[in-house]
C-alpha cells in the first residue's frame, strides 16, 4: 500500500505594461511517500482453496519504508510584445536519502526565445501566409539527480540491517539476523545534470502544417566512483566507499524532430504526423583512466565511447570445403582448423597474426540489451460521414541482437532445435555417408549441443543483427450513427468499432521466432501479445 | 505591486511550513528495518540477533546447499546437462577454493569489540557470545588456511584515516604454521566460556572446539609430514609448507584434543537402528532427536525460510516429487572401496567364466558388504521413502545378446516374441546424457530427507549439514595414533568405526597402514566435504587425479591403494534379462560402464594445491607474497 502525499503551494504574480509583461513564480514543494508492503508465502496442504492460512505459511515479509522530499522554485520571465522571451528560475531541491550535511542543492536555469516571424523585417522576408509561425529557443539549466546513488537513507548511520535474509536456525529456532552495515557513508551528494536544448517550433500555411526540431545534450557529472588509485589491504574487510568524482562523466546527446498536418479533401479530414529522435549515451571521461598498453586502452578505455558497445568477431565467410579448410592459413579453433568443416565460419584476422583471439574482436553493432538508438512513430487519422479511422506505427532501429544459446548453437543442453538451423545448414548430400558430398547451406553444419565450438563459442557478425522494425501499434475504425436517426432511439450516442494492437511489424528478425523488441539473447523473452477488440460505445 | 509580490511569497512559504513543518524533520525519517548499534548491544536478543547473523558467513566447500561442488571429483557425476563440463575439464583452475573473506573477518572483529564493550549485557551472556565469535573467527581461519595457505592474521577492525596514503595498514601473510597455531590457540581460550553441553549442536561448544582442534592439528601435522612429498610447494618464508620437524608436535596436539573429547563421554557412535546398519548409518545425518554423534551441524527448520533442497535436487527420478531430482550419482569408483564383510576389497563380480553373472534379486550384486555401501548410496533394487527407486538400463535378451531399451524415463519398446510394449527401462534411468537420470546406475542417500515434501519445491527440508562428528574425530584419533607410531591404538578407533558399519572380524593392528587410514575415511566420510582437503593435507591430490585415463580394470585394481589414480567416474549398470523359459529368465545382470558424458580425466596440479591469490589483493597490498602457481 502507498500512501502518498504532495503538497504543492504555488503564487503567480504576472503584469503586463504597454509591450512588457513580466511574470513572477513561487512554488514550495514537498512530498511524502510511504510504501507499506506485505509479502507472504505458504506451503498449502491443499490446492482447492485460495486463501492463505496461518498455519502454513513460512514467510512473512513486512515493509515500511518512507521517502520525501522538498523542493523550492522561483522563477521569473519576461516577454517584449510576445516577440523577445527570457526566463530565469532556481531551485533548491532536499532529498530524504542524502546524508544531512549533503541534503540540499541549488540548481539554476535560463531560456530565451524569439519569434522572428513577428518581426517586420521578416514578414517582409517570407509571407506569414507561408511561414506565420517560426520560434527560436533555447534553454540551459542545471539539476540535480538523486536516483542510482550507491547509498539508502542510512547509510551515514553506523547501523544493523534487521532481518537481513533468511533466520539462522541456533539451538533449533529461527534466529532472526542482523547484518552490520559497514563503514558510514557521508560523502555522496547530487549527481549533476547539466541540460542544454536549442529548438525551433514552426507553423506553415496557416499552422496546417506544424513542427519542431530540437537539439539537446545531457551532461552528468559528479557520477560516484571510487577512488581505485588508493588501494585499500583487502585485509582491511572493506573498500573505500564511493564518492562523486568531478571527472566521472556521461553524455546523452540527441535530435528530435516533430512534424504534423491537417487536412481536408472533399468531406474527408485528416491528419499525418510523424516523429522521429535520435539519442545515444556516451561516456564522457572517468576518474583517471589508466592503461597498462595501448592495447589495454584499445580495449578498455571508455574515454569518449558510446555506452553499451559490444565487441566480437567479424565473419568474412564460411568454408566451402575440407581443402579449404585444410590450406587455410589462419588458426580459426585454436586447435589447428581441426574442428572444422564446410560451411564452418571463417573469422577476420584483424592483426594478421594468424590466429583468432581476442585481439581480434572490434565493436559490432549498435550495441544490445538497450532502447534504440533511433525512434519514430507515425500517426495516420481520418473522418469521413460518420466513420473515422486512425492508425499509430512506431519505428526503432539502432540497436543490435547477437544471437546466443537457443538461438545459436543446435540442440542447446539437448533442447530444441531453431527452424533456420533445420531448413539451411550444411550437410552430406546422404547424411549417412562421410563420403558423400557437401550441400552448402546458410548455416554451419549442425552439432549436437557443442557450444564450444569456434562458430558458437564466440559473439560474431554472423550471429548480430542490426534490428529494424516498424510496428503497427494501433488500429482502429468506428463508424458513429447519425444524430438523426439517434434522436429517434432517444441514443445519444452510438459508435461500433474495432480496433487491433500491435497487428503486425516489419522487422528483420521474425525470421529466427523473436520480437523485434526483446532482448535476451537466447529469444527466451514471451513477446508482445497481438490484442483485436471489437466493441459498441452506448450513450443514453 | 512589489506589495503583493511579498504576501505571495509570504504566504507560500508560511503555508509550506504548516504543511510539512521543519524541513529537518521532514525529510529525515524513522528506519523500520535498520538497528543502530547501540540497540543492538543495547539487548542480549539483538546481540544475539547480529551474532546469528556471524553464524551464517560460516564457509564450506561442499555442502548439501552446493550440490554440484560433489561432483568436480571421484565421488560423483553431475547428472545435469549444465554441469556435464565437470566431467569433461581436465585442469582444476588454479583459482578455484580461494578464499579472502575478510569482510567476514571484520564483521567479526567489530562484533567482539562492540560486545566485549556491551555495558548493558550480562557478563556470562556476553562471555559467551564474544567466545562464540571468537569461535567463528577461528573457523574462518582455519578454512583460509586449508585454501590459501599463510594469511594475515588480523585480529582487530582498523579504518584508513584519508591520509592520502593507506600502505600504514599493509600487512604481511603469517605463516602457514602461525595460522594454525592461531587456530588452535583461540579454540584453546573460548573453549572455557562455551557450554560443554553434548545437546547444543547448532552453536559453539566446548566438545566442538575439540573437535576443531583434532582436525585442524591434524592438517597441520600431515602438511608437516608430507609436504617433503611436494617440495615445490612452498614458499621460502613460511607462507605455504609447515617444517617436517613440527609434525609429531601438531599429531600430538591433534590426539590430545581427540582423547579429551573421547574421555569426556559426552559423545558417542550413532547406534539407535542396530538391526539395520545400513538404515542406522543414513539415519545419523538426517535424525535431529538425541543424536549422540553430531557434534557440529548447520541446521535448518521447515516453514522458516532456512531450508535446504539436497533431497529435492537429488531424489530418485522415478519417484521425484517434483519434475526433477537425481542430479548426484555416486559412482562405481566410491562403490567399489566399500569392502565385503571379509574385510577384503572385492570387485562386483559382472562376469561369470566368459557369460555375465546372474543374479536372482537386482540387490544381490551389493549383498555382505559394508553398511555403508547402502548407508550413503541408493542402490538399484532399493528403496527410498518406502517405494521402488527403478534404477534399470534395459532388457538383456540372452538369445540374441541384445539390449532392449528407450532413451525416456520408463519408457516403452516391445521385448521378441510379444505383442505388446511394456516398460523396459527404469522411471530413474540410467540413460546415458539424460539429465537426473542415475547415470552411473546410482543415487546417493547421505543427508537424504525421508520426510514427506522433501522433495518438493515449496517445502524441502531440515536435514541438517553436519560438519563435525564424533565419528570423525574417532578416526582423527586413529590417524594421529598411527602417525605417532601406536598402531595398538589406532586399530581401537578405527575398529569401532568398523564395527559399526557391520564389520564383525577387527582389523589386526600390523594391518593399519597408511592406505587403510585414507581408505576407511574415504568410506566414513564421503559426500561430507573431506576429500579434497584430505587428499591435499596427505599431498597425494596430485596422484589421485593425475590426468591419466583410467580403465575400469585399473579402478578396481587400485581400490584400497591411497594414491591410486582415480580420474574418471565409472558406473554399473543393472539390466533385467529376458529369456522366456530358460532358468536365467526375470535375473539381473550388471554392466560396467562409463558415462559418455565422462572424457576427461581430472588433473589436479602441483599448483591446485594453494589456490591463486587474486590480482587485486596483492595490487592492494604489495606485501603478500603470491602462491607458488602464481
Amino acid at each position: 500500500m502507498i500512501t502518498s502525499t504532495d503538497v504543492q503551494l504555488q503564487a503567480d504574480y504576472a503584469h503586463t505594461f504597454g509591450k512588457h509583461s513580466i511574470g513572477v513564480t513561487f512554488v514550495t514543494e514537498r512530498n511524502k511517500r510511504r510504501d507499506l508492503n506485505n509479502w507472504v508465502h505458504a506451503v498449502p496442504t491443499t490446492n482447492v482453496l485460495p486463501l492463505i492460512y496461518f498455519s502454513t505459511m513460512d514467510t512473512y515479509d513486512d515493509g515500511d519504508i518512507t521517502t520525501s522530499k522538498i523542493g523550492y522554485v522561483g522563477r521569473i520571465s519576461y516577454n517584449y510584445n510576445n516577440k523577445y522571451y527570457l526566463e530565469v528560475a532556481g531551485r533548491r531541491d532536499a532529498s530524504y536519502i542524502l546524508s544531512p550535511e549533503h541534503k540540499w542543492g541549488t540548481f539554476p536555469f535560463a531560456s530565451g526565445g524569439w519569434r522572428i516571424t513577428q518581426e517586420p523585417f521578416f514578414q517582409r522576408l517570407i509571407s506569414p501566409d507561408i511561414l506565420n509561425e517560426l520560434k527560436l529557443r533555447g534553454s540551459y539549466g542545471l539539476t540535480g539527480d538523486d536516483r542510482n546513488l550507491p547509498i539508502d537513507e542510512f547509510s551515514y548511520l553506523e547501523a544493523y540491517d534487521y532481518n537481513d535474509g533468511n533466520p539462522a536456525i541456533l539451538d533449533g529456532n529461527a534466529v532472526i539476523s542482523s547484518k552490520y552495515r559497514g563503514l558510514p557513508v557521508t560523502t555522496i551528494t547530487w549527481i549533476k545534470s547539466h541540460m542544454l536544448d536549442l529548438g525551433l517550433d514552426f507553423g506553415l500555411f496557416h499552422n496546417k502544417l506544424t513542427g519542431s526540431f530540437d537539439y539537446f545534450k545531457r551532461v552528468r557529472s559528479d557520477i560516484p566512483g571510487t577512488k581505485y588509485d588508493v588501494l585499500l589491504p583487502s585485509e582491511l574487510g572493506y573498500t573505500l566507499p564511493e564518492e562523486n568524482l568531478p571527472d566521472n562523466k556521461d553524455k546523452v546527446e540527441g535530435l528530435e524532430g516533430a512534424i504534423n498536418y491537417h487536412g481536408q479533401a472533399g468531406k474527408v479530414n485528416f491528419s499525418i504526423g510523424a516523429n522521429l529522435s535520435y539519442a545515444r549515451t556516451y561516456t564522457v571521461s572517468t576518474y583517471k583512466p589508466r592503461f597498462f598498453n595501448s592495447l589495454d586502452q584499445y580495449y578498455n578505455s571508455q574515454e569518449g565511447r558510446p555506452q553499451n558497445l559490444d565487441w566480437g568477431y567479424t565473419v568474412i565467410g564460411q568454408f566451402t570445403s575440407q581443402d579449404q579448410i585444410n590450406n587455410y592459413p589462419v588458426n580459426i579453433d585454436g586447435q589447428g582448423n581441426s574442428t572444422l568443416l564446410p560451411g564452418d565460419l571463417i573469422y577476420k584476422d584483424f592483426n594478421n597474426d594468424g590466429v583468432i583471439n581476442k585481439e581480434d574482436t572490434r565493436p559490432l553493432g549498435w550495441g544490445g540489451g538497450r532502447n534504440p538508438i533511433f525512434n519514430g512513430g507515425l500517426n495516420l487519422a481520418a473522418s469521413w460521414n460518420g466513420f473515422d479511422f486512425h492508425m499509430d506505427f512506431s519505428m526503432g532501429a539502432g540497436y543490435s541482437f547477437v544471437r546466443d544459446y537457443e538461438m545459436r548453437w543446435p540442440y542447446q543442453n539437448g533442447g530444441a532445435l531453431q527452424e533456420v538451423f533445420y531448413d539451411s545448414h550444411w550437410h552430406h548430400e546422404d547424411i549417412y555417408d562421410v563420403n558423400s558430398p557437401w550441400v552448402a547451406g546458410d548455416y554451419p553444419a549442425m552439432r549436437f549441443n557443442e557450444s564450444g565450438q569456434s562458430n558458437y563459442n564466440k559473439p560474431s557478425s554472423f550471429w548480430l543483427t542490426n534490428i529494424k522494425y516498424i510496428r503497427c501499434r494501433t488500429l482502429e475504425l468506428g463508424y458513429s450513427l447519425p444524430s438523426e436517426l439517434l434522436e429517434r432511439l432517444k441514443i445519444s450516442k452510438a459508435r461500433f468499432y474495432v480496433n487491433a494492437n500491435n497487428l503486425f511489424s516489419i522487422d528483420n528478425v521474425h525470421q529466427y521466432g523473436i520480437d523485434a523488441e526483446i532482448y535476451d539473447n537466447n529469444g527466451l523473452t514471451y513477446p508482445q501479445s497481438k490484442y483485436l477488440n471489437v466493441g459498441i460505445n452506448l450513450s443514453f | 505591486m512589489k506589495k503583493i509580490y511579498i504576501i505571495a511569497i509570504a504566504a507560500a512559504t508560511g503555508i509550506g511550513m504548516l504543511a510539512g513543518g521543519c524541513s529537518k524533520d521532514f525529510l529525515t525519517n524513522d528506519p523500520t528495518s535498520i538497528l543502530t548499534t547501540d540497540q543492538v548491544f543495547g539487548s542480549k536478543e539483538l546481540a544475539f540477533s547480529a551474532l546469528a547473523d556471524l553464524y551464517k558467513g560460516y564457509v564450506d566447500q561442499q555442502t548439501i546447499t552446493n550440490w554440484v561442488e560433489f561432483t568436480n571429483f571421484d565421488e560423483a557425476f553431475p547428472s545435469e546437462a549444465g554441469n556435464y563440463w565437470r566431467a569433461q575439464q581436465t585442469d582444476f583452475p588454479y583459482d578455484w577454493w580461494n578464499l579472502w573473506n575478510y569482510d567476514y573477518i571484520r564483521n567479526i572483529n567489530i562484533y567482539i569489540a562492540r560486545c566485549s564493550g556491551a555495558t548493558a549485557l550480562d557478563d556470562a551472556d556476553k562471555q559467551r557470545f564474544v567466545a562464540e565469535a571468537r569461535f567463528l573467527r577461528a573457523a574462518d581461519y582455519f578454512e583460509m588456511a586449508k585454501r590459501m595457505g599463510g594469511v594475515p592474521i588480523v585480529t582487530e577492525a582498523k579504518t584508513y584515516d584519508y591520509n592520502g596514503d593507506p600502505s600504514y595498514l599493509q600487512q604481511p601473510r603469517n605463516k602457514e604454521a602461525e595460522v594454525y597455531d592461531f587456530v588452535l590457540a583461540e579454540l584453546d581460550t573460548v573453549m572455557q566460556y562455551l557450554p560443554d553441553d553434548a545437546t547444543v549442536q547448532d552453536r559453539a561448544t566446548k566438545g566442538l572446539c575439540l573437535a576443531m582442534q583434532s582436525r585442524a592439528a591434524l592438517y597441520a601435522a600431515s602438511i608437516a609430514k608430507y609436504g617433503v612429498n611436494t617440495p615445490g610447494v612452498t614458499l621460502p618464508g613460511g607462507e605455504i609448507g609447515i617444517p617436517a620437524s613440527q609434525a609429531d608436535k601438531y599429531y600430538q596436539i591433534s590426539r590430545n584434543a581427540s582423547l579429551a573429547l573421547v574421555k569426556s563421554g559426552k559423545y558417542s557412535l550413532y547406534m539407535k537402528k542396530p538391526d539395520d546398519l545400513a538404515d542406522n548409518f543414513a539415519s545419523l545425518f538426517y535424525d535431529k532427536s538425541n543424536n549422540p554423534e553430531v557434534i557440529f551441524a548447520q541446521n535448518f527448520k521447515l516453514k522458516s525460510g532456512t531450508v535446504e533442497g539436497w533431497t529435492l535436487n537429488n531424489q530418485p527420478r522415478a519417484i521425484a516429487e517434483e519434475a526433477q531430482g537425481g542430479r548426484i550419482n555416486p559412482t562405481l569408483n566410491l562403490a567399489l572401496k566399500y569392502e565385503t564383510l571379509d574385510n577384503k576389497y572385492t570387485p562386483f563380480k559382472v562376469q561369470s567364466g566368459a557369460g555375465y553373472a546372474y543374479y536372482d534379486k537386482e540387490s544381490d550384486i551389493f549383498n555382505n558388504r559394508d553398511a555403508r555401501l547402502a548407508g550413503t548410496f541408493i542402490l538399484p533394487g532399493s528403496q527410498f521413502k518406502g517405494k521402488d527407486v527403478d534404477i534399470w538400463a534395459g532388457y538383456y535378451v540372452p538369445a540374441s545378446g541384445k539390449i532392449i531399451t528407450s532413451t525416456t524415463f520408463g519408457g516403452q519398446a516391445q521385448l521378441p516374441g510379444r505383442d505388446y510394449k511394456e516398460q523396459v527401462v527404469g522411471f530413474s534411468g540410467p540413460i546415458d546424457g539424460l539429465e537426473f537420470s542415475a547415470q552411473t546406475g546410482f543415487y546417493v542417500r547421505k543427508f537424504m530427507d525421508p520426510a514427506t515434501g522433501s522433495g518438493q519445491i515449496g517445502t524441502q527440508s531440515e536435514v541438517w549439514w553436519v560438519r563435525y562428528r564424533y565419528g570423525e574425530v574417532l578416526l582423527n584419533l586413529a590417524e594421529a595414533e598411527f602417525e605417532l607410531g601406536k598402531k595398538d591404538s589406532a586399530a581401537i578407533f578405527i575398529n569401532q568405526i568398523r564395527r559399526r558399519a557391520g564389520f564383525t572380524k577387527d582389523l589386526t593392528p600390523t594391518e593399519i597402514t597408511f592406505d587403510r587410514i585414507v581408505h576407511e575415511r574415504r568410506v566414513e566420510l564421503a559426500f561430507e566435504g573431506h576429500e579434497l582437503f584430505d587428499n591435499k593435507r596427505w599431498r597425494i591430490a596430485d596422484k589421485v587425479w593425475n590426468g591419466q585415463k583410467i580403465t575400469a580394470a585399473e579402478l578396481e585394481a587400485g581400490v584400497g591403494k591411497a594414491t591410486a589414480p582415480n580420474t574418471m567416474a565409472y558406473g554399473l549398470w543393472p539390466y533385467k534379462v529376458y529369456d522366456p523359459g530358460a532358468t536365467n529368465d526375470g535375473k539381473w545382470i550388471y554392466k560396467i560402464v562409463k558415462p559418455d558424458e565422462v572424457t576427461a580425466a581430472h588433473r589436479f596440479q602441483l599448483g591446485n594445491y594453494y589456490s591463486t591469490i587474486n590480482q587485486d589483493i596483492i595490487s592492494n597490498n604489495p606485501k603478500i607474497v603470491k602462491n607458488p602457481n602464481q
